[in-house]
C-alpha cells in the first residue's frame, strides 16, 4: 500500500529514514509525486526537465536534511524545488540575453482560444512562449501564489522589477490567448 | 481575457500528474547510492573515533603502568634538587648527555646530615647508557638488564636501590635491591620502563628524582 503523506517522516528524522531502504522507499514513494507535479506544471510541462528538476530537488534534500528542521517534509522539498526552478528560469534567462536574443522573435505567438475544455494547454503554451524572466515571475507569483516580495528574492531582482515583468507576462499571455487586454 | 480570468486559469494549472515509474525507480536507486556513502562514512568516523579512544586509553594505562616510555623532553634536566649543592667532585663524575650528545651535569644533591657528606660517582659503568624518562629511567640499549653491580659501583656505599619494576596495566610493583658487588640483575627488560630512587644509606641519603626525558646518564 502506498504510504500516505501522514506517515512522511520529517525532514530532520530523515537521517534515520535513509538508514532504512523500506522507510526510505516509503519516504521517497509519498513525496515524489508531490514535488515532481509542482515542476512539471511549472516548467511547461516539460517531462524532461521536471525530472531533471526532481532529481536536483532531491539529492539536494539528501544534502542538506541535516541541517534542516521542518514538520512539513513535502513544504521543505518544494521550497528546494522552487529554488531549482528559479534557477532553471535564470538559466534560461540568461540563453535568451545571449544567442537566442539574435534570433528575431517573429511576433507574439498566438495561441487559439478553444473553448473551456482545453485553456489549459493553451495557457501552458503561451507561458512557455514568454521570456523566461516574465514566465518565472508569472509562475512564482500567480501559480505559486508568492507575494511579489518573495518573487523578487528568488529572483534576485527588486520588487519594482517584478512587478514589471508580472505586467509585461499578463499582457504577452493576454495576447497569445487572443482575449482582450 | 481579462486579469482575474488569466490569474484564475493560471492557479488552476497544477493538475495531479504521476511521474514515470522507470524515472521513479532510477531516481530511487541514484539517491540510495548517494545516501550510502554517507551512512559508511558516519560509521567510518564514529568507528575511527572509538580506536582512537581507545588507543588514548591504552596508551594512557600503559605509560601509567610502566609499560611504555613516558614522553621526552629533548634538553629538559633531570633531577629534583632535594637538598643543597654536592661536593664538587659529584658533578665532575655524574654527567647527563642528551640525545644530541650535549653534556649536562646533573644536581644531586645529599641531604645535610652532621658530619658526613655523600660523595657521589657516575650512576652507570663506563658504555651503559641509562635513559631519563618522564619520572623514569630505563635502559636503552643493550645489554638489556640493568646490573646492579655496575649501579652500585657508580655510588658511594653503603647504597640502596629501589626500582619500580614494570608492571601490569593498572597495577605497579616495587622491588628493592640493596647494592653490592654479586652481579644482581634487575628485571628491566628492553625499553621497559623502569624507576629508580637511589638513596644512600645511613645518613647519607640522596635521593635522585629523575624528572625529565631525552637526557641521559652515563659515565
Amino acid at each position: 500500500m502506498a504510504p500516505t503523506l501522514t506517515d512522511v517522516p520529517a525532514s530532520g528524522a530523515l537521517g534515520r529514514v535513509l538508514a532504512d531502504d523500506s522507510a526510505f522507499r516509503a519516504w521517497y514513494d509519498a513525496t515524489l509525486p508531490r514535488v515532481y507535479r509542482y515542476l512539471f506544471h511549472r516548467c511547461g510541462r516539460n517531462r524532461e526537465l521536471a525530472e531533471e528538476l526532481t532529481q536536483q530537488t532531491f539529492v539536494e534534500a539528501l544534502r542538506t536534511h541535516a541541517r534542516t528542521s521542518t514538520d512539513d517534509p513535502v513544504s521543505w522539498l518544494i521550497g528546494i524545488a522552487r529554488h531549482r526552478l528559479a534557477d532553471h528560469f535564470r538559466v534560461l534567462e540568461r540563453r535568451e540575453r545571449g544567442h537566442l536574443r539574435l534570433l528575431a522573435r517573429s511576433g507574439p505567438a498566438t495561441v487559439a482560444w478553444l473553448g473551456e475544455g482545453e485553456p489549459d494547454d493553451l495557457l501552458v503554451e503561451a507561458l512557455r512562449a514568454l521570456p523566461a524572466a516574465q514566465r518565472a515571475a508569472v509562475v512564482l507569483r500567480y501559480v505559486d501564489d508568492l507575494p511579489v516580495r518573495e518573487v523578487a528574492r528568488l529572483l534576485d531582482r527588486s520588487e519594482g522589477a517584478v512587478e514589471s515583468l508580472l505586467s509585461r507576462g499578463r499582457e504577452a499571455l493576454r495576447r497569445a490567448l487572443g482575449g482582450e487586454r | 481575457m481579462n486579469d482575474e480570468r488569466l490569474i484564475q486559469a493560471l492557479r488552476g494549472l497544477d493538475r495531479p500528474v504521476e511521474p514515470e515509474p522507470a524515472f521513479a525507480d532510477a531516481l530511487f536507486g541514484h539517491l540510495q547510492q548517494a545516501s550510502r556513502p554517507r551512512r559508511s562514512s558516519r560509521a567510518g568516523l564514529l568507528l575511527v573515533a572509538a580506536l582512537l579512544a581507545a588507543a588514548v586509553m591504552g596508551t594512557a594505562l600503559a605509560v601509567g603502568s610502566g609499560l611504555l616510555d613516558g614522553p621526552r623532553r629533548d634538553g629538559g634536566l633531570t633531577t629534583k634538587v632535594a637538598t643543597p649543592p654536592p661536593s664538587s667532585d659529584s658533578s665532575s663524575a655524574l654527567r647527563l648527555v642528551r640525545r644530541d650528545g650535549g653534556i649536562v651535569t646533573p644536581i644531586i644533591v645529599p641531604i645535610p646530615e652532621a658530619g658526613k657528606r655523600p660523595s657521589v660517582g657516575p650512576l652507570a659503568s663506563t658504555g651503559e647508557t641509562l635513559w631519563a624518562g618522564f619520572s623514569y629511567v630505563y635502559q636503552e640499549e643493550a645489554p638489556h638488564l640493568l646490573q646492579i653491580d655496575s649501579l652500585s659501583n657508580a655510588m658511594s656505599r653503603p647504597t640502596r636501590w629501589s626500582c619500580t619494576c614494570p608492571a601490569p596495566p593498572g597495577s605497579r610493583t616495587s622491588a628493592t635491591a640493596t647494592a653490592s658487588s654479586s652481579g644482581r640483575r634487575l628485571p628491566a627488560g628492553p625499553r621497559r620502563v623502569v624507576t629508580w630512587r637511589l638513596d644512600l644509606a645511613e645518613g647519607s641519603a640522596t635521593v635522585v628524582t629523575l624528572h625529565e626525558a631525552s637526557s641521559r646518564f652515563t659515565k
